[in-house]
């Protein structure tokens, strides 16, 4: 990890919730990583997670690629009302206590022109079908990134945590 | 029987304070709207990439017909 890595803050949940945000970020990074590791209460195999800035619902454009074993696929938002991570959450019914991985890099997150990431996703156990995915995002606003929420499909479970990094200009 | 009340946990960075508040109304609302569009892209996605799986299993079937080995077939489908 290079060492312009700087934590700005994190959480672990000890308790179920349905939605984690990180509020009052600073603006004296030049890019943002959050790196999750996180499992859903509800009681199927795999489930979502939408990634917001701001709690903003509008203007998200996103490529995916998605694995499952069996057929790959991709898939486009435009103008979508979040960012996803797709089926890459264990969840109820999939191997007790696993939990996924999951990154997303904000670079100039700052910045007053759109903001651009990537996700990258993966949930493995020993259930039939586990996911990864990619994607490229963009998040067509031209303001100054301070918050970013992590909204469940079903639960966030105990245990799930979410750590937010600064860079600077490495 | 209890009513499940759904939670948010709000990390602040500039104080590093955490604190677990209800969701609103607004916000049950736009959960419930999401899930549900989620729902739909997932399913058209799914059928999506069964119905190519499904072509590609008919092509080979066909090749196979044709006289090609598994392994000819296989690398024309890619």
């Amino acid at each position: 990890m290079p060492s312009t890595y700087v934590p700005i803050s994190s959480t672990t949940l000890s308790s179920t919730a349905s939605i984690v945000t990180f509020s009052g970020i600073p603006s004296t990074f030049t890019d943002l990583v959050v790196k999750m590791s996180m499992r859903d209460t509800a009681a199927t195999t795999t489930r979502n997670i939408q990634f917001r800035f701001n709690s903003t619902t509008t203007n998200y454009f996103q490529t995916e690629l998605q694995g499952n074993g069996s057929a790959p696929s991709s898939t486009r938002r435009s103008g979508a009302t979040y960012l996803s991570s797709d089926n890459t959450i264990p969840a109820g019914t999939s191997l007790a206590n696993t939990f996924n991985n999951a990154e997303i890099y904000i670079p100039n997150y700052t910045s007053t022109l759109n903001k651009s990431s990537y996700t990258f996703a993966a949930g493995e156990d020993n259930i039939t079908t586990a996911y990864i995915m990619i994607a490229a995002n963009c998040w067509n606003n031209a303001s100054v990134i301070n918050t970013v929420s992590f909204v469940a499909d079903g639960v966030h479970a105990i245990g799930s945590s979410f750590y937010l990094y600064g860079i600077s200009k490495s | 029987m209890t009513t499940e009340i759904l939670t948010k946990v709000i990390v602040d960075c500039s104080t590093g304070e955490q604190t677990i508040e209800p969701l609103t109304a607004e916000e049950i609302a736009d959960r419930e709207a999401s899930r549900a569009k989620a729902e739909i892209d997932r399913a058209a996605a799914e059928a999506e990439a069964t119905a190519k799986a499904e072509a590609k299993a008919s092509a080979l079937a066909k090749l196979a017909a044709l006289g090609l080995t598994e392994e000819e077939a296989a690398a024309i489908a890619g």
